[in-house]
């Protein structure tokens, strides 16, 4: 048993660390210049000279699949952090201090936790428009009642623990027990949430780039490229393969770590 | 009874705060539907009628009152597009995406309960494993990454159905439900492994639990354990979760119907945005919403019925 | 048991894709016959749009793709042909008087509207008074047709027969707008199941699905050949494309040239261009565009050739100034256009000062996927003349209001169609024209402009038009690119499609070919 447990995070992590890497080194090496178009070059299958081919501009898909991956982390990781902040902040908050305003807080947490993300920040969308940063500011926003919740139910167990009574009586202030002995001891649950979130995010951030209501145009993201390969999969399927593939990978490697985590 | 009222009380509450917030999230968006309706060169007196006949003019509470009565009555208000009733449009909407999240319902339902089980005989062995395996790739994969794999092996490859080949109910019954199967199995699969996971969990679970220990001990043969004992209590929460699970079908079916080209509910609404159709955005904005609520209020009924101990 | 409920759903879902199949693919295609054949009465064939009708009341209705459509329900007084030519429709003849001042029409006999009612002068003068915005009740969503309500002082009836249209000036370029549709006066549903005159009826309209006409066996005209016609609404090209390698739409207007080339098995494609002025719009009014020579080599630094090569494979008519060759006689063939040349552009940024690189935005409508992917290719061409232009996408809505009304933008992509008017295609460079974008500003141009609209010589009126061209070119306006070329597949049983100068899909000339 212990042995198949090594064997799923050890695929997690190397599935991440590709993706990872394509993106990292995307930041500042592409085999071609991501926007180069060639008449010549229009929708070439993949070949030594291009991984994963060339799409309709014969440009070259390998390189817009790095850019796109670091588009895809770039915005994910903006949007968790944004999520996992202001949820931690409302969540510890709410459930150290209380009263009314944790009762209203909750009643609004429960209502959109409901929502599935994509639904609401498509709402969100609807009213702020689309563009990467719109769509961090939506999704960022969608992602913050998953953290509260998990973080308050963790603090009303915690604050009930004797080394919290402690700290009281020796007179410590409340945030001061809040940010220094409350929070690392949540810090293994967290950590979880910041994972299942990531691969929420990075889903999400494909779906909205693929209805056309995250990352526009002429900016590579993963899942643009899919909507716009949508129209070439009868003579170049390599064309959605590329990307697809690409966040299947990430959100797989993701789950498969996760799931060992729990 | 005191709780179900309580519930009630809640959810109308809660739907009110909706359709406010959404109703003035929406009077807030730039951009001016009196112009983006008559188009390049209307003259400034023009747009000033519209907007008048529009009520655009007007302070945004009045026109929430406005609305929300007419709203109460069926009456939504007439696109700015289309010049037609709001309600009427969505009502036709509507078949396509509520067939396409109940077909993926049901596909769910009958894919997981089975795949769950399938592993618990052996728990960590050769099948458990690949179930597991499978139901990770499942719940990775994107919705619409997978309509479009679909679409390429089932319509491409093997040229078994017509790509977004949309089919009128009314025309050809038969025809609209086999084309919706693949679609339905996009929005359904991420969902099942989802399922399919729980389920197995939930029953391994029960299984280690000392009345089926009992059972089994009185010589109870093991498929009458499992039906008699283990799916009882797995039933419960199974069963809360898939009206919890109702949201993201609904969720799924409007980005996968952009996959397929379904005139359904999220081709309407994703157009609407860019139309800045206010009215039918709103609309369909707040129909989804309010179904989410009432499913997760039915959810929370059914639950502490099955579960007294919940109150 | 577990195992036979999936091998029940195994076999359910095997069996119905097969269903699917048979229904895609029985109607495919057959060999179709090279020839052009000799025309069929009867059929029901299947034509793709990619924009939904916005209404179904012709006057109401503002998008150019609505008109496309519902050009084979309604018509105007006069009609246009495909050679651009404006030939009789509900009006039998008409006379331009000689000061240009009043046009006087004269009804066909018995022209009855779909739903039975005979067309008599009171349905006309209201369908010109409504276009016009000269009703005393006028409903507020009517598109008032600024040429029309500009122009025209009075319409009235002289007799059962004759309708009288007297103008404020002289105006020799009025009929194109009075292709405007004649609809009853007292019809109220017109929003719902509209009812004209022309060689199609309306049948039934779902949004976002169809839109369904049939043959109208009262024509007064040559009648249709085809007995039903469904315009099938989809998303955008690829979804439509898709359908098309099935077999199942039978016209399809906007392919690209990956799609056509790929279809070229089953159907055959057709190309014509789809009379737009597409260009870079450039906002003379702002820096850098209101320095001529940064325009200038803006202009040398578009390569349109490849522009096309890259997006049409090639096709697609090249245009040097703001008309297009639809416009026949007008269009002025001598103007030799702005080479492609990095360094004349270099030297131009240069002389502007701007030898050390220059940034801009480009403000594209995102919704028009053609502009959007011009303005990708322009922006890269730009690079290599030490340009570095952003694009930034925004929806439509927001296109009218910020570039189109608020003139607060750098440059743009966008494709301008006209009425079949000359005045039409070049009003809008009067530097006191509403609708004036580039804030293009020559007061020779506006002199030229008011001798041509007033000129009732043709000759004399076609030497200012040409001016007007040789201005816009000279002053580098905007970067002209193209009037871009129009793939439409057409399946290979069908004969007899036709394009007009117009952006219009006249169905009553398509048949099915005789077997």
């Amino acid at each position: 048993m212990k042995k198949k447990l090594n064997y799923n995070l050890i695929i997690g992590y190397a599935m991440i660390a590709l993706v990872l890497l394509m993106a990292v080194v995307g930041l500042f090496y592409t085999p071609y210049p991501v926007n180069e178009m060639n008449v010549l070059q229009k929708n070439q299958p993949p070949s030594f000279a291009h991984l994963f081919g060339t799409d309709q501009f014969g440009r070259d898909i390998f390189s817009r699949v790095m850019e796109g991956a670091s588009t895809s982390f770039f915005i994910a990781l903006c949007v968790v952090l944004v999520g996992a902040v202001i949820g931690t902040f409302t969540g510890a908050l709410t459930a150290y201090f209380g009263g009314w305003l944790d009762a209203v807080l909750m009643r609004v947490n429960d209502v959109l936790a409901a929502f599935p993300s994509v639904l609401l920040a498509i709402c969100f969308v609807a009213v702020i428009g689309p563009g990467t940063y719109n769509l961090i500011v939506a999704l960022g926003i969608v992602f913050i009642p998953s953290f509260t919740r998990v973080v308050r139910s963790e603090v009303l167990v915690q604050k009930e623990l004797d080394y919290v009574r402690n700290a009281k009586l020796m007179g410590a202030k409340d945030m001061r027990i809040l940010v220094f002995h409350i929070l690392p001891n949540i810090k293994p649950v967290l950590k979880t949430s910041l994972l299942v979130g990531f691969q929420n995010a990075v889903l999400s951030e494909a779906g909205m780039s693929y209805l056309g209501l995250g990352v526009t145009q002429p900016d590579p993201s993963l899942g643009r490229m899919l909507s716009e390969a949508q129209g070439f999969l009868w003579n170049a399927p390599w064309y959605a393969l590329a990307p697809g593939l690409t966040i299947l990978a990430l959100t797989l490697g993701l789950g498969l770590v996760t799931a060992e985590k729990e | 009874m005191k709780f179900i009222l309580k519930k009630i009380g809640t959810l109308i509450i809660t739907l009110v705060i909706i359709s406010f917030l959404s109703f003035l999230a929406f009077s807030l968006i730039p951009g001016d539907a009196a112009v983006a309706n008559l188009g390049m060169d209307a003259d400034e007196a023009a747009v000033e009628a519209l907007r008048e006949e529009l009520g655009l003019n007007r302070p945004v509470i009045v026109q929430y009152g406005d609305w929300l009565f007419s709203a109460l009555q069926g009456d939504f208000g007439e696109s700015t597009q289309y010049h037609l009733p709001v309600s009427e449009l969505v009502a036709k909407r509507l078949p396509a995406t509520i067939t396409l999240a109940i077909y993926s319902m049901i596909i769910i339902t009958l894919v997981s309960f089975p795949l769950g089980m399938l592993g618990t005989k052996k728990p960590d062995g050769a099948m458990d494993t690949a179930v597991t395996v499978l139901s990770q790739i499942g719940m990775a994969v994107p919705q619409f990454f997978l309509g479009i794999l679909l679409t390429f092996f089932f319509g491409i490859l093997l040229n078994w159905f017509t790509v977004g080949g949309y089919v009128n109910p009314q025309e050809d019954l038969g025809g609209f439900l086999s084309f919706l199967l693949l679609p339905a199995v996009a929005v359904a699969v991420p969902k099942c492994a989802t399922m399919t996971r729980y389920i197995r969990n939930a029953v391994v679970a029960q299984k280690k639990m000392d009345y089926v220990r009992t059972a089994r001990g009185k010589g109870n043969s093991e498929k009458r354990l499992l039906l008699n004992h283990v799916l009882i209590n797995v039933m419960m929460p199974v069963v809360t979760m898939l009206a919890m699970m109702a949201a993201d079908v609904l969720a799924g079916s409007i980005v996968v119907e952009q996959v397929f080209n379904i005139p359904g509910l999220g081709r309407l609404l994703i157009t609407s945005i860019s139309n800045r159709d206010y009215p039918v955005v709103q609309a369909i904005v707040i129909y989804i919403a309010s179904t989410v609520v009432i499913m997760n209020t039915l959810a929370d009924i059914m639950y502490q019925k099955l579960d007294p101990r919940v109150r | 048991m577990k195992r036979k409920l999936l091998l029940a759903l195994l076999m359910f879902s095997v069996t119905t894709a097969l269903c699917a199949c048979k229904g895609g693919t029985d109607k495919g295609d057959t060999p179709g016959d090279i020839s052009s054949g000799t025309p069929a009465v009867g059929g029901e064939i299947v034509v793709g749009i990619t924009q939904d009708l916005d209404s179904l009341d012709p006057h109401v209705a503002v998008a150019a793709g609505t008109d496309e459509v519902l050009f084979n329900v309604f018509e105007g007084l006069v009609k246009p042909d495909k050679d651009g030519n404006f030939v009789e429709a509900v009006a039998e003849s008409y006379v331009i008087s000689e000061d240009a001042m009043t046009y006087t029409f004269t009804l066909r006999e018995n022209v009855k509207f779909h739903n039975g009612k005979v067309v008599t002068v009171e349905d006309v003068v209201y369908s010109v008074k409504r276009c016009a915005g000269l009703l005393d009740v006028q409903d507020p969503n009517v598109l008032v047709d600024s040429a029309l309500s500009g122009a025209i002082s009075e319409v009235v009836a002289t007799d059962a027969h004759t309708v009288v249209i007297k103008l404020k000036a002289a105006n020799t370029e009025l009929l194109p707008f009075l292709t405007c549709a004649i609809i009853p006066c007292d019809y109220e549903n017109q929003a719902t199941a509209p009812v004209g005159t022309g060689p199609f009826k309306f049948v039934s309209y779902a949004p976002l699905e169809s839109f369904v006409v049939e043959k109208n066996p009262d024509y007064y005209g040559t009648p249709a050949y085809l007995d039903k016609v469904t315009f099938k609404v989809y998303a955008n090209s690829d979804a439509a494309f898709l359908e098309l390698m099935a077999g199942k739409v039978h016209v399809f207007p906007y392919l690209t040239e990956e799609q056509a080339a790929q279809l070229s098995q089953k159907y055959t494609i057709e190309v014509g261009t789809m009379n737009l002025v597409q260009a870079m719009f450039l906002n003379n009014g702002v820096a850098p565009f209101d320095d001529v020579r940064v325009r200038q080599a803006f202009c040398h630094a578009v390569n349109r050739q490849e522009i096309l090569d890259m997006l049409s494979g090639g096709r697609g008519t090249l245009i040097n100034s703001g008309m297009t060759p639809g416009l026949a006689s007008y269009y002025n063939d001598t103007i030799a256009g702005y080479e492609y040349s990095v360094e004349k552009a270099k030297q131009l940024l240069a002389d502007a000062g701007y030898a050390n690189g220059l940034e801009i935005t480009l403000t594209v409508p995102s919704n028009y996927q053609y502009h959007m992917d011009t303005a990708q290719v322009i922006v890269e061409q730009l690079k290599k003349v030490g340009v570095t232009a952003k694009i930034v996408p925004v929806e439509w809505a927001t296109w009218l209001s910020d570039v189109y009304k608020g003139r607060d933008y750098q440059a743009t992509v966008v494709g301008l169609d006209f009425n079949l008017a000359p005045s039409d295609v070049v009003k809008r460079y009067n530097s006191t024209a509403s609708n004036n974008f580039m804030n293009y500003n020559n007061a020779e141009f506006d002199a030229t402009f008011a001798k041509a609209l007033a000129a009732v010589e043709e000759q004399e009126k076609i030497a200012a038009y040409k001016d007007l061209q040789k201005f816009l070119y000279e002053d580098a306006a905007s970067v002209y690119i193209q009037d871009p070329a129009l793939l439409t597949a057409v399946s290979k049983e069908l004969g007899g499609y036709t394009f007009y100068p117009v952006y219009v899909q006249d169905m009553a000339l398509v048949y099915y070919k005789e077997k």
